[in-house]
């Protein structure tokens, strides 16, 4: 907005003063010595000029102005009889008066033509001499010629680079701030990226805390019920259920005495089974612990010294229902088959202790 | 007996019902962070694309 304002007054101010200051340059380089001939050169083409004037309807109009108005005066007074009637010498007079007032005024009017900038009579020394201020003002703007123009132009160029380089600035700044946004959205979809993969394997631990969590929760209340059971005096084997059959028998000198079962038919157990038999799956778990059990497709067994001192052999019989919950392959199944060993440990040391079983050889 | 176990504060049901009700909101989020996602890269290819020009 501002700069179409310049514009538009340097538009004007070009305009107004290039062709004036145009012409003060070409007079100030071209013109001649201000002399009397030149003064009376032009004085004679002024007088020319009003002369032909005259011929014109206006000049006759002007004329007219002046005879009419003397007639009337020399019809009507005496003036110009009283003036007639003077002396030779009186008359001189007035006609020398009169011839000087008229060149003074014909003077007047050629320096007046000679410092009018635009006439081809005009002069610079002239117009130096009677506009003073304003010949000092101007000739310094008019050493060359189309100053005031090539001002103008320098200033509109001026006025574009700036504009151009503006623009330019505030396109590079844009470019700048959009890169570094770009950037940041960058660094912030990466952020996302990174708590979806964690969200998801986040999820997936949940689901496997969950599990262990439903597990733990469940033998929790098998073992409430199992305590129960030990409050009222009820409890015995057939109530220790942790989801898989399993068997137990207790080491006695050179045998296994076997003590009691849950889920499988006890008559297909044998109920002593000589240490000798060396092939056999329960003799060959002896030598096995809780944390190394003998592990077989279906069967899973181990040796535990209760508290008493007495070694029990404990065996878990894998069913199609339980063979994944305790596979061994993989991390939720030691953890299943760890925590099973450790409820049915506590659950044999109460049976060994509480429950009505034959302890001894033979007593059963 | 029976019917102190019967009394669980306690059940698989609840906890998969819990887990589901998490797992559906997560959903949803992953749902419109992946939409914001696809939405920035739309938007930095547009960007690109002006910025060449």
């Amino acid at each position: 907005m501002a700069e179409k304002k310049t514009r538009q007054r340097l538009t004007i101010l070009s305009k107004e003063l290039n062709d004036l200051l145009n012409k003060l340059h070409e007079q100030s380089k071209t013109h001649k010595p201000l002399t009397s001939a030149l003064l009376l050169k032009n004085a004679l083409l002024f007088l020319v000029r009003k002369a032909q004037t005259f011929l014109s309807l206006q000049g006759l109009f002007n004329v007219l102005l002046i005879i009419i108005p003397s007639y009337i005066i020399h019809e009507t007074t005496t003036a110009f009889e009283q003036i007639l009637a003077l002396p030779l010498s009186s008359l001189s007079l007035l006609l020398g008066i009169g011839l000087v007032v008229l060149f003074l005024y014909i003077r007047t009017l050629v320096l007046n033509e000679m410092s009018r900038i635009g006439s081809d009579l005009f002069h610079i020394e002239v117009y130096e001499k009677r506009m003073k201020a304003e010949y000092n003002s101007l000739i310094s703007l008019a050493q060359e010629k189309d100053f005031i123009e090539l001002l103008k132009e320098e200033v509109f160029l001026e006025l574009e680079k700036r504009a151009e380089d503006g623009s330019i600035n505030e396109l590079e700044e844009c470019r700048a701030l959009l890169k570094q946004l770009e950037l940041d959205i960058g660094k912030k979809d990466d952020a996302i990226e990174s708590l979806l993969v964690q969200l998801e394997e986040t999820e997936e631990s949940a689901e496997l805390f969950k599990e262990k969590y439903d597990l733990l929760i469940e033998f929790i209340y098998q073992l409430k019920s199992k305590l129960n059971l030990l409050v009222t005096d009820q409890f015995n084997l057939d109530n220790i259920d942790f989801g898989t059959s399993y068997s137990l028998y207790q080491v006695d000198e050179d045998h296994l005495v076997f003590i009691d079962s849950y889920g499988i038919n006890k008559a297909e157990l044998d109920v002593f089974i000589p240490i000798s038999e060396g092939k056999n799956k329960y003799v060959r778990s002896i030598n096995k612990t809780q944390k190394d059990p003998l592990i077989l497709p279906d069967f899973i067994s181990w040796k535990r010294i209760l508290q008493d001192g007495s070694e029990w052999i404990i065996s878990l019989h894998l069913d199609h229902s339980n063979r994944g919950k305790l596979n061994v392959e993989d991390e939720t199944g030691k953890l299943n088959l760890t925590i099973t060993q450790e409820l049915l440990w506590i659950c044999c040391e109460l049976l060994n202790k509480f429950a009505t079983y034959p302890k001894k050889k033979g007593e059963h | 007996m029976r019917q102190a176990s019967q009394v669980k504060p306690y059940s698989k049901q609840l906890s998969d019902h819990y887990l589901n009700k998490r797992k559906l909101k997560n959903k949803r989020v992953r749902e419109e962070a992946l939409k914001a996602l696809r939405n920035d890269h739309r938007l930095t290819k547009k960007n690109l694309e002006k910025a060449g020009t």
